[in-house]
């Protein structure tokens, strides 16, 4: 071994590894030897309230990111690839921190793994995939997908939807003062006031969605965003609005 | 996918953490049926507003739901046991989450159960995968 964390194999057997994928062998084989990599940063992120198993796993997920991302052509070394991975992996869960209910870890790999390959496949169809689709490319039961398309709308992405700022702005005024040639229906303002504590990404895509009638791929389009995205922030606003007016 | 009944019918308690068993079910039916996940989501959505709309206007005991299918569409029936007078009200077209459920389905009205308990229809046209 050439340092702490590096491989124990020599580069050709590493290079030849990489040209087998995605053959799932050549894979696990990659990860373990990869994997002293992904504990040597866990163990930097550790001592910050998180357990270290936990950011072991996700340093692990980092990896296997990694590993099915890398591009030899590019001529960056692996490890280097590995190691941004790996550590924007630990700085996402750090930020992200808490799905809103506990959600046990294999479901979160197989979320992940569900995640990925929705969006590729949303691309790549131009519409959203069915289960079966899905399953079928993951390789995984359809129950399976059912439980992680579950688990995502639960996964928080707060974070990237921090509030405007300005608290006693209404949703009417917001909507309104955005450069938008908004009709703003009756509708529209009789609910306005039970949304004014969403964040306003959440309020635009709720009026695109609801008064407008666009679909989830139009606004996300129009907002630059995934699908996925558009998904989550509409069961997640939906959710706020229950229990903010305790219906 | 053939193996799916043309009807199913689920009855939970009235609790707010029964709806997500009514979610699932539903999510499972639509699977079933190749809808794509987004269309998916948006009835899982319908679902629980339109629960949580019964269950703010009338105390209950039970939730039915009954979901029907042919091969344009899913059609869903929810019902509570409560005594819901007027039923739909005035506050119930005007809420949230009617206006949600319409939003995400093609068809939504309100009736009574068997001339009893309130409840909400919607129907949700699924757009083949292979159109």
């Amino acid at each position: 071994m050439s340092s702490r964390t590096g491989p124990s194999r020599p580069e050709e057997e590493i290079a030849e590894l990489f040209g087998r994928l995605p053959d799932p062998s050549a894979r696990e084989h990659l990860a373990k030897e990869f994997l002293p990599l992904a504990e040597y940063f866990a163990r930097r992120f550790a001592g910050r309230g998180e357990p270290v198993d936990d950011l072991t796993q996700t340093a692990s997920l980092g990896l296997l990111n990694a590993i099915d991302r890398f591009d030899a052509e590019r001529g960056v070394p692996f490890s280097t690839y590995a190691a941004a991975t790996i550590v924007g992996e630990l700085k996402r869960h750090f930020r992200d921190r808490g799905w809103a209910l506990r959600v046990p870890r294999n479901v979160q790999e197989t979320a992940i793994l569900v995640n990925r390959t929705v969006s590729s496949m949303w691309q790549d169809l131009g519409r959203a995939p069915t289960v079966a689709e899905i399953a079928s490319a993951a390789d995984i039961g359809e129950d399976d997908v059912l439980q992680a398309l579950d688990a995502l709308q639960a996964y928080t992405t707060d974070s990237l939807d921090a509030p405007t700022g300005d608290a006693t702005t209404t949703a009417a005024e917001t909507i309104g003062s955005e450069d938008r040639s908004f009709e703003v229906s009756e509708e529209w303002l009789s609910v306005a006031p039970a949304l004014r504590d969403l964040p306003e990404r959440e309020r635009t895509i709720l009026y695109l969605r609801f008064f407008e009638g666009k679909t989830q791929t139009e606004i996300a389009d129009e907002l630059g965003i995934s699908q996925m995205h558009v998904s989550r922030l509409v069961s997640q606003s939906l959710e706020k609005l229950r229990k903010g007016t305790g219906a | 996918m053939t193996d799916l009944p043309t009807v199913v019918f689920v009855e939970v308690p009235a609790s707010p953490g029964s709806v997500q068993v009514l979610r699932n079910v539903l999510a499972g039916v639509a699977a079933r049926l190749d809808m794509p996940i987004d269309q998916i989501e948006e009835v899982r959505l319908a679902v629980t507003e339109a629960a949580s709309l019964l269950l703010d206007e009338a105390e209950a005991t039970m939730l039915r739901m009954t979901i029907g299918r042919d091969a344009e569409a899913l059609n869903v029936t929810l019902s509570s046991d409560g005594e819901a007078d007027p039923w739909p009200s005035e506050r119930a077209l005007a809420s949230w989450p009617w206006l949600v459920v319409k939003g995400l389905t093609d068809e939504i009205r309100a009736d009574r159960a068997d001339g009893e308990g309130p409840s909400i229809r919607f129907t949700k046209h699924h757009e083949r995968v292979d159109r």
